[in-house]
């Protein structure tokens, strides 16, 4: 089920020990959600990440286990009655165009198209956002897809491209260095400009929980839909 | 309100900062927060301002501005032989300004972090309830030269304030930092846990507020990366190469790193006022 484990003076972190990763982002979600209620005002922050929620307080003397203990024991007897917070399916446009296509090809010894078939044919779980402000870690890579990350990270990445390591998609939000394998490009902004955020607004358009799918499009579209070339 | 802070030289990284951002790390946006908390909050204290006044980090000199208002203002936290007019003041201290009063912050001789404050209401702009300013993709803007920051400041008469001698830490002295033993501690082989603790470390260079990179002895990871997770203030975190890293405010929100533990929160503060080439060591804070 769960495990609650300290951390530090007044940080906490629930590792769920459910089976498969897509239902502990559920329960994740929904868990942070009753906590977020439960601890209203000492709850600061609160990390999702695929397996484990962090949670930290205002002082030690509010991160105490067992009020914590309590709220996750009564979160989980009555977790078959909330609903699942609201998912909603992103499509987005990606070129794929990406530096690392044929190393990737020799790798996994699938052709180019084989590669774009199996990325774009998946619909992806975002299971964490974090990294870079913005960055979602998308889940449900096709087996066959799986590297681990490059041995010597790139020192960057340009903004928006598209990448994968391990079982994760992503889209570098801004440009960084990194060490995902490059597949190609997408057009569009995937985060707000955190200076134009309204009380209460969320910065990121994928959130914990939602689903993305990947759309192949030409160089022609890419430009049509406003991407930055030449970096 | 007229009142003002006219920065003239803003030094190579001065930030507004206040207790931190919340409720923002689901986002993947680190908390900041003034690195060295303690001195930021003697400030404020000095001042008799509210918790959570904002107040100026400047990492490094030189630094001036002028104070466009007649009030206080307060210094903390490192030893930048501040000059108001031309005249030493006290650090660690509040002291008296009237308008065109100048400021001035040489090279830190101890520390690296001072704090500027002033006695009164800041009229800044707030993002998850945090005074400190962020660039479009949400990484840190430092306070540029002419910057005007505007405030309502106390009129009312008050005496100068010192920090109590107990209270001034030294930062030249040599520091222990106490970890707590959690995240993948016990995954850790004993004789790992123990060469951290035997070691003396040196900071690199390539430390910042995200986190200062320590080089010294080896802790070594036995097994293969773990599954990324939240990571707290004051993680120790164990890269491939062994040379630990203590995560700072503006850390990363999730890592896939192990981590053998976390740096007490008061400890991380005086590390931020360490530079590199100074030691550190560890040892394990005992929790009962």
């Amino acid at each position: 089920m769960y495990k609650l484990e300290p951390i530090a003076a007044n940080s906490a972190i629930v590792y769920i020990t459910s089976p498969d990763p897509i239902t502990a982002t559920g329960v994740i979600q929904r868990l942070a959600a009753h906590l977020n209620r439960t601890f209203a005002n000492q709850l600061t922050d609160y990390v999702p990440a695929n397996r484990s929620l962090l949670l930290q307080f205002d002082s030690p003397q509010n991160c105490r286990l067992q009020p914590l203990n309590a709220a996750i024991s009564q979160f989980f007897d009555h977790a078959d009655e909330t609903p699942d917070t609201a998912s909603r399916l992103h499509e987005v446009p990606a070129l794929y165009d990406g530096e690392d296509l044929h190393p990737v090809a020799q790798q996994t010894g699938l052709s180019v198209n084989e590669i774009i078939e199996l990325h774009s044919g998946r619909v992806y779980t975002v299971v964490a956002v974090g990294f870079l402000p913005g960055f979602a870690y998308l889940s449900g890579l096709h087996k066959s897809l799986r590297l681990p990350r490059k041995i010597t990270p790139r020192a960057r990445v340009p903004q928006g491209s598209l990448a994968i390591a391990e079982e994760y998609s992503g889209v570098y939000p801004q440009a960084s260095p990194g060490g995902w394998h490059l597949l190609g490009r997408v057009p569009i902004p995937l985060v707000s400009p955190f200076t134009d955020l309204k009380p209460g607004e969320s910065p990121n358009h994928f959130a914990v929980g939602d689903q993305v799918k990947f759309r192949a499009i030409t160089g022609a579209d890419y430009v049509a839909l406003g991407g930055r070339c030449g970096e | 309100m007229n009142d003002a802070l006219r920065i003239i030289k803003p030094g190579p990284y001065t930030l507004l900062v206040d207790r931190g951002r919340r409720l923002c790390q689901h986002f993947g946006l680190a908390a900041g927060g003034a690195a060295d908390i303690h001195s930021y909050e003697w400030c404020n204290r000095l001042l008799g301002n509210p918790p959570n006044t904002p107040a100026l980090e400047i990492a490094a000199g030189p630094f001036a501005a002028e104070f466009l208002f007649q009030g206080h203002a307060a210094l903390c936290g490192a030893e930048h032989s501040a000059k108001l007019n031309g005249k030493p003041v006290h650090n660690w201290s509040s002291f008296s300004v009237t308008p065109g009063d100048t400021l001035q912050l040489g090279y830190a001789q101890s520390g690296v972090r001072s704090y500027l404050s002033v006695g009164g209401v800041w009229n800044v702009d707030t993002l998850f309830d945090s005074c400190q300013r962020v660039n479009d993709d949400g990484s840190a803007r430092p306070i540029k030269a002419g910057e005007h920051i505007h405030f309502s400041a106390l009129k009312q008469l008050k005496l100068n304030k010192m920090t109590p001698w107990n209270q001034i830490p030294d930062d030249d002295s040599a520091l222990c930092l106490p970890v707590r033993p959690s995240y993948q501690f016990h995954r850790f082989p004993e004789d790992q846990r123990q060469a951290l603790i035997d070691g003396h470390y040196t900071i690199s260079p390539q430390s910042n507020r995200m986190g200062y990179r320590l080089q010294g002895p080896v802790v070594h990871w036995p097994a293969t990366g773990i599954e990324s997770e939240g990571i707290a203030l004051g993680a120790v975190q164990i890269p491939p190469d062994g040379q630990p890293i203590v995560l700072l405010n503006d850390r990363q929100t999730i890592g896939g790193y192990p981590k053998i533990g976390c740096v007490e929160a008061s400890a991380c503060s005086r590390l931020t006022q360490r530079r590199p080439g100074q030691k550190v060591s560890f040892c394990w804070l005992d929790t009962d």
